[in-house]
């Protein structure tokens, strides 16, 4: 009867997290200022996109830096701080909410998400996609925009209600045209 | 002994008592059912229409399109008793459909069996946060709520100053988007009291076996059904 109680003891300590010291908590470093540029809002300031079909829409930007931590559950490698900046672009009517984050992880990895509701525009490695290729210059409300990318909705959860397919974006702007799924858009207002 | 023993045989009659409470909700006295009016079932959104997407532009030319509209039927139960013994058990008839739009609004439609009226049904309607509940045939409104709690309100009072006036008519017909519909709900609230927020509708239009064809926000943004 005890070698069966013994048994799945052992199994459990040997199967089970490995014993390790409390590691220590690395810190990768707050978000550079070449990060930040990426995304070119300014905290409470107003940016505008307009309609396809005329409507001026006012959006007001929000732009916070907060932690994050990575969790390691047997202590047996170090836990990460790291950090998330995130920008929202919100507007009252009609009701859009756009996410910009950009997170650093360490040294040498960054992402950059784009979101709007149901609608996200995938986790972009910074340091490759905006280094390693070259964007197009794009002509958009008569108005010429260098180093333009082009994002396309990753989001297949729910076709139907998604609300926007793909996107323009350069660094120096931000978003500079929005393609919603029923064809229509919003564009920078010059 | 034998005083215990009778003590004991008097109190057997708890014994089947116990049982039923035992029972819970799986049993009572009596059971009945509330079934929606055959012809209240015409106010559903027509099975033709149920999945397909459907779209609302407003008056500055932006279109709203609302998709997963799904409809359920289902009975809620209800339970009434005496002394912690279920004497009566109602199953409630109830449909429901909802739709969400890609900027997020959500408009739900419930139709319920009354408890209380055999001639008539409810209806709730819901949009941009806004519920109203009101009976079909009497349009009696049975319930308002909104953003905030415990708001008074009233149906009677047209010159109210101190509550939301909330009031439901039916049109034979309302033509929107070069479209005419018949027999449509209009559900239209005043509020002097300054409850409801700029992006809440104060106007709604459901059209008989339709749905949702046309609503109105406080601040006067128009939104209409568009047909392909």
């Amino acid at each position: 009867m005890k070698k069966i109680l013994i048994l799945p003891i052992m199994a459990t300590i040997l199967c089970g997290c490995p014993i390790c010291k409390p590691t220590e908590v690395i810190d990768v470093g707050p978000i550079p200022d070449s990060l930040y540029s990426i995304v070119p809002y300014q905290n409470d300031s107003v940016y505008q996109l307009v309609h396809s079909n005329g409507y001026v829409v006012d959006f007001i930007a929000k732009r916070s830096t907060e932690q994050s931590f990575s969790w390691n559950e047997c202590g047996c490698s170090p836990n990460y701080t790291y950090y998330r900046n995130i920008t929202s672009l919100v507007s009252d009517y009609p009701p859009i909410n756009i996410q910009l984050s950009i997170e650093k992880y360490d040294s040498i990895h960054s992402v950059f998400t784009m979101a709007a509701q149901n609608s996200g525009f995938g986790y972009l490695p910074v340091d490759t996609f905006f280094t390693a290729s070259n964007g197009d210059s794009m002509l958009i409300n008569n108005r010429y925009y260098k180093d333009v990318f082009v994002l396309r909705n990753d989001n297949t959860y729910n076709a139907s209600i998604l609300f926007a397919d793909s996107l323009y974006y350069n660094k120096q702007h931000g978003l500079l045209k929005l393609f919603m799924h029923n064809g229509e858009n919003y564009a920078i207002y010059p | 002994m034998a005083k215990i023993m009778r003590y004991i045989l008097r109190l057997l009659w708890l014994v089947p008592l116990l049982g039923l409470v035992a029972c819970g909700d799986d049993f009572a006295l009596s059971t009945k059912y509330y079934y929606v009016k055959p012809e209240n079932k015409a106010w559903l959104v027509n099975d033709s229409l149920v999945g397909v997407p459907y779209a609302m532009v407003d008056n500055n030319g932006i279109t709203y399109n609302f998709t997963g509209v799904r409809t359920s039927h289902d009975f809620s139960e209800g339970m009434s008793g005496f002394l912690f013994i279920p004497t009566r058990k109602s199953y409630r008839e109830n449909y429901y459909s909802t739709s969400v739009s890609n900027y997020g609004t959500s408009f739900s439609m419930y139709l319920y069996a009354s408890y209380t009226n055999n001639n008539d049904d409810d209806i709730h309607l819901y949009l941009t946060g806004i519920s109203i509940h009101c009976t079909l045939k009497s349009r009696e409104v049975t319930y308002f709520g909104c953003d905030e709690n415990n708001v008074e309100w009233t149906q009677t009072e047209e010159n109210t100053t101190t509550k939301v006036l909330v009031n439901v008519d039916k049109l034979n017909s309302l033509t929107v988007q070069n479209q005419t519909y018949n027999e449509v709900l209009h559900c239209y609230l005043k509020d002097p009291i300054g409850v409801i927020k700029p992006n809440q509708c104060t106007d709604l239009y459901y059209a008989k076996g339709i749905g949702l064809i046309k609503y109105t926000l406080k601040n006067s943004i128009v939104f209409e059904r568009v047909t392909n």
